[in-house]
């Protein structure tokens, strides 16, 4: 299972490649709304997270939610599936 | 009349993505038709793609949000407009246009999001804007800026022609100075090609040779080779074209359209003679100033005997003079994309007197009498204005005339 570091860098990998920016440029970011990239962005990078690491993302998320909490999150979601 | 120039071109195609790289598949009498990238040992199978990073240089937002033929007619246009020499300032946003032809659209996108919803049980979340039949367009619009109008043409094989036709007037009626024209299809998924052999129009799969399967015009010919790409042009006024210093590459001169209005499948010699002669008048030019056609030339038992007559039809005895090729059995039937990327047949052979050959063109038809420059490139040849025909399923007949400028 890959840890939160881990995790982090490869979710703003995969935001970075659908906002044409590099994910070194959205280290700064607190929440989710603060990163560079339109809804209809976030909804690819989503469902390609779910892809990746094959869970569902579900309900819960808001723009307000922090990047280390949607790393929590996810954390949870992937552990859980492995449990 | 407004003349209407060709001042770029670009291809993300089996023949490679330039003009120069098709110039020379044509020249040395090559065909880029291979083993397909869905063949198997259950269902081996051959055809033209495009077998590189087609996302190379473009952002992540528009590939992620694209069918493979939208990717394709992205790279098709950035070429396009690279050697066109187009540049932002250089011409008005709202006075340029897309015109972008498809057959079949977003299979590419279908198939994979029914794949993953079985899969996965849910519809990828970027679905929808991938299957938008004006994808391709509507992401050629964004990625250049064209404001004036932005346009697709679903007209089976003969898409691409038709939005050659569309544009055309557009610029004469002076709508519009500048426009991107061309097509897309990506048809290699198991769904889409399943479909084509379904109605017994694939022609024999050889994978051990796979360059000889297509084989318009001759007597042992068994039908289509599918393929991918795109192939978009820039089309300006001569005006506009001049005043900025652009290199012509030649005039699209005439249009021509008819509706068979027959029968689903097969072709009607009447409604073929229509379109070509629409086109000559529309071009202001005589049969006898025809000195190559691009034939549509699918190699269908059917389809390649019609043309022939047709040809005869309108050309009378000029069409046993005038050389006719389907360079399809070069690069494979790219459906909607077909016009497009065999405008660069076209512009060979007006521009460096290269004829391209018909290939696997080895026992004559005796149906199909004319000459179709049998498997060797003709060079040295001086061609002042060619035909391209597009003939569609459905009965949609389409022409166009280009000349030396």
């Amino acid at each position: 299972m890959p840890d939160a570091t881990e995790l982090r860098a490869k979710i703003l990998e995969i935001i970075a490649s659908y906002a044409n920016v590099e994910p070194q440029s959205m280290a700064d970011a607190k929440t989710l709304q603060d990163l560079p990239i339109d809804s209809v962005g976030m909804l690819g990078a989503f469902d390609e997270i779910e892809e990746e690491y094959d869970i569902k993302l579900g309900e819960g998320i808001t723009p307000e939610t922090t990047v280390d909490q949607f790393v929590e999150l996810l954390q949870a979601i992937i552990a859980a599936k492995h449990a | 009349m407004r003349k209407i120039v060709i001042t770029g071109a670009g291809l993300c195609s089996p023949l490679g993505w330039s003009l120069a790289e098709a110039r020379e598949v044509f020249a040395q009498s090559r065909s880029v038709i291979s083993v397909s990238p869905i063949s198997s040992p259950e269902r081996p199978r051959v055809a033209a793609w495009v077998d590189a990073d087609i996302s190379v240089g473009l952002p992540g937002s528009l590939v992620k949000t694209a069918d493979r033929a939208a990717v394709m007619a992205l790279q098709a246009s950035d070429r396009a407009v690279a050697d066109a020499g187009l540049t932002p300032g250089s011409f008005d946003a709202t006075r340029a246009g897309v015109f972008l032809g498809s057959a079949i659209g977003t299979i590419h996108s279908v198939y994979h999001a029914e794949e993953a919803l079985f899969r996965r049980g849910n519809m990828p979340a970027l679905t929808l804007l991938k299957v938008l039949p004006n994808g391709a367009a509507s992401c050629v619009s964004m990625r250049h800026g064209f404001k004036g109008e932005c346009t697709t043409f679903a007209v089976a094989c003969a898409s691409a022609t038709t939005a050659f036709g569309a544009a055309l007037r557009q610029l004469r009626l002076g709508e519009l100075d500048v426009a991107l024209v061309g097509g897309a299809e990506a048809p290699l998924v198991e769904s889409c090609v399943l479909a084509w052999e379904n109605l017994r129009m694939i022609a024999r799969q050889d994978i051990e040779h796979p360059e000889t399967c297509f084989r318009p015009f001759a007597a042992d010919r068994t039908g289509v080779v599918l393929g991918e790409g795109a192939a978009m042009y820039v089309l300006e006024t001569e005006e506009h074209a001049r005043a900025r210093g652009a290199r012509i590459l030649g005039v699209l001169q005439g249009f021509g359209a008819s509706a068979d209005a027959a029968h689903i499948t097969a072709p009607q010699q009447e409604g073929q003679a229509l379109a070509m002669r629409k086109a000559l008048q529309n071009a202001g030019l005589g049969p006898s100033d025809i000195g190559y056609i691009n034939a549509h030339g699918t190699g269908t038992k059917l389809g390649d005997a019609t043309e022939t007559r047709s040809v005869i039809d309108v050309f009378g005895d000029h069409a046993q003079r005038v050389p006719m090729s389907s360079t399809k059995s070069a690069h494979g039937h790219l459906k909607g994309a077909s016009g497009a990327v065999e405008l660069a047949a076209v512009l060979v052979a007006l521009n460096d007197g290269i004829l391209p050959p018909t290939l696997n063109l080895n026992e004559a038809d005796p149906e199909c009498m004319l000459d179709y420059v049998p498997n060797v490139a003709r060079t040295g040849v001086r061609v002042d204005a060619v035909m391209s025909n597009a003939f569609a399923f459905g009965g949609s007949n389409c022409s166009m005339v280009v000349t030396r400028y």
